[in-house]
């Protein structure tokens, strides 16, 4: 799903035991609903394990934080993993708290494995 | 370097999209204003959720309203203050809003929410990073035992720097810093880059050893090559194989350097470009090496600014005053007058008014406020200014006229932002026809009523191209008698007063009479005496009284 002016663009992978979902651009209030969409289609699938993948973002406001919360009450029954390498995700992320709740990994084949 | 980056505003609607842009536009700001990444990231970020907090709590479930967005900045902190005039609503347990708070109290050094019944505004504050002193600290860290000889290579810049220098042009001062440092880091060439803000390059302006580079007006890109890294990292750099993989410029591999040494120009925390100084054969750049470079970095990068702004200022009055029209057209029913005073804080700035004839009985009057200070807002100012006219010319609707410019803006004038008001007088039915591009609206003295602002919703500034609705036309008659006064909020806002304050103060003096008596008391109780921390600029249209008309007729 790409927004209309290509500010954010969000992806699913349906891999054997895990889903990939890949949120790239700018996460904002505007393009926070394709991505919140993304992830609640992702968990009814009921997958063992939710990989969100945000190290292409390049902005990343309290809106995606919310919808990471919203990942994260369906933990522990899914295994959620976050991908992240950058302070514009990363800093959000820890000034909200989130990286003590959340597994953050540097890459999505760490986040894969194990 | 440039005045421009000390202040970012932006009014216009609340809603998603538009914080988007404003977002973009403010990270734009504070890259080109050169902060570190960390603070230009955090700015942005604190900035959206504020913005995101009006256009989700400030006008939920009624009709959107207006959004002003203030950055400003002096030589040790940053103000951002982001108001709407609604009420945020109150539910205290709303998740995402108290994430909001926190990520902007997180960012913020400090941050204040100021809430009553006109509105909210958020105030946030942070340190700039302290500018390193200028002069020898800054380098006596590089001075260690066993060394010899450091201290008189010192002294020997030193010399220059303290006594010859101050009687040199800065061409003449820089050319015999580049010679001594040559001479002291025992280097082959030095060269200086300085950077150019508004094409984002380096530009070679003086060199040593090889001049050509200066003969060619060599350019390189922020941000890419050696000079364009060193620059952009604000940071010491070795290159020690110069080839086309590490650097850009072929004249230095073509002129058989080994080794580069480059430092950053800096002064009050603005980027002014790079100094680098190349080797030959190969060598090593001691810790003393870069000191002194540093240190001649320091005093360059000063020396530099100072030209740099003075011709700019000087630049960009010249350039305002033959752009400000000379003369006001005079005609049988109607009179205008107007007034701009430059900013006592930061010269001139992209404020601008108009007046001008247009077919069929008509007068076009602008004005207009192009955001920031100095030559490149005046220049942005210049050619906003002869677009607009140019649409006026072929376009009744000033809705339309103010459309093609914001597409032209956005296209050709890319993080450019200006509010303008536009509006045609039809000189026959004695009515005002207008669209407000972000801009406050004209305030209106009629005789015999209370002057009152004219109920106009302002729709999105120019530059941001967001054709999401329509803009739109307001429409008032002027009776005999009655003055409409439009003015840029350099007037009426201060330190110490909020802008509604200010519009309730102008609603109070402005009262119907002659054009330019209403402008000698605009000035006169909004100026005074006062240095002025923006630009201000005035323009009055008033149509005369029906006495003289009556007194024809009998």
């Amino acid at each position: 799903v790409t927004n209309a002016d290509n500010r954010a663009s969000v992806a699913i992978r349906q891999l054997a035991d895990a889903i990939v979902v890949t949120a790239s651009g700018e996460i904002d209030m505007t393009t926070a609903p394709a991505f919140e969409d993304a992830v609640r289609k992702s968990l009814d699938e009921h997958p063992a394990k939710l990989v969100i993948d945000l190290t292409e973002a390049r902005f990343f406001s309290s809106a995606g934080i919310a919808v990471l919360v919203l990942a994260h009450r369906s933990t522990p029954a899914v295994d959620l993993r976050v991908v992240a390498r950058e302070q514009v995700v990363l800093r959000p992320l820890q000034l909200t708290g989130l990286t003590d709740d959340l597994a953050i990994h540097a890459s999505v084949e760490s986040a894969l494995a194990g | 370097m440039n005045a421009e980056d000390r202040a970012f505003h932006w009014d216009g609607p609340a809603d998603g999209e538009t914080a988007s842009e404003v977002r973009r536009a403010i990270q734009g700001w504070a890259t080109r204003a050169g902060l570190p990444t960390d603070l230009a990231e955090g700015l942005t970020l604190a900035g959206y959720e504020a913005m995101a907090n009006a256009v989700e709590h400030a006008y939920a479930g009624t009709e959107q309203g207006p959004l002003s967005v203030r950055v400003t900045r002096d030589d040790d902190s940053i103000v951002m203050r982001v108001a709407d005039q609604g009420r945020w609503r109150s539910a205290t347990k709303d998740e995402l809003r108290g994430r909001g708070l926190l990520l902007m109290e997180g960012l913020a050094k400090e941050l204040a929410v100021d809430r009553s019944e006109h509105g909210t505004t958020v105030e946030m504050r942070w340190s700039l990073p302290e500018v390193q002193p200028i002069g020898l600290p800054s380098v006596s860290r590089g001075i260690g035992p066993g060394d010899e000889g450091v201290e008189d290579r010192l002294r020997g810049l030193e010399a220059i720097t303290d006594t010859a220098l101050n009687r040199l042009t800065v061409e003449e001062m820089t050319l015999e810093m580049l010679v001594r440092v040559r001479e002291v880091l025992g280097a082959d060439t030095s060269t200086v880059l300085v950077y150019d803000a508004a094409s984002e390059h380096l530009i070679a302006t003086a060199s040593v050893g090889i001049e050509e580079e200066v003969r060619q007006g060599i350019r390189i890109p922020f941000g890419q090559g050696f000079a364009g890294t060193v620059a952009a990292e604000h940071r010491p750099m070795v290159v020690d194989h110069v080839d086309n993989t590490t650097v850009l410029n072929p004249l230095l591999w073509e002129a058989g350097l080994h080794t580069l040494l480059g430092v950053p120009m800096t002064a009050g925390g603005h980027t002014v470009g790079v100094l680098h100084v190349g080797s030959r054969k190969q060598r090593t750049f001691s810790e003393n090496d870069i000191g002194l470079l540093e240190l001649a970095a320091d005093r360059l990068a000063l020396a530099i600014r100072a030209q740099v702004s003075y011709a700019e200022r000087a630049a960009a009055e010249a350039l305002q005053r033959s752009l400000i029209p000379g003369r006001l057209p005079v005609l049988p029913g109607f009179e205008f007058a107007a007034r701009y005073v430059p900013s006592a804080v930061s010269g001139v700035g992209g404020d601008w008014y108009d007046v001008f004839a247009l077919p069929g009985d008509r007068i076009g009057i602008v004005i207009g406020d192009v955001s920031g200070h100095g030559l490149a807002s005046a220049v942005v100012m210049g050619r906003l200014r002869s677009a607009l006219r140019a649409y006026a010319l072929d376009n009744d609707a000033p809705n339309i006229v103010l459309d093609k410019l914001d597409r032209k803006a956005h296209h050709f004038e890319a993080g450019v932002m200006a509010t303008v008001a536009y509006g045609v007088i039809d000189l026959a039915e004695h009515r005002l026809r207008f669209c407000l591009a972000g801009h406050l609206p004209p305030l209106l003295a009629v005789p015999g009523r209370a002057s009152e602002f004219v109920d106009a919703p302002p729709d999105p500034p120019i530059g941001f191209d967001l054709r999401a609705r329509q803009r739109r036309c307001h429409t008032v008659d002027i009776p005999p008698g009655a003055s409409v006064c439009f003015y840029t909020d350099g007037l009426i806002e201060r330190r110490d007063r909020s802008l509604d304050g200010g519009m309730d103060a102008l609603m109070r003096i402005v009262s119907p009479g002659g054009a330019e008596a209403t402008c000698a008391t605009l000035m006169a109780r909004f100026v005074g005496a006062q240095s002025l921390p923006d630009d201000v600029a005035v323009l009055v249209a008033h149509r005369r009284g029906d006495e003289t008309l009556s007194f024809d007729q009998v």
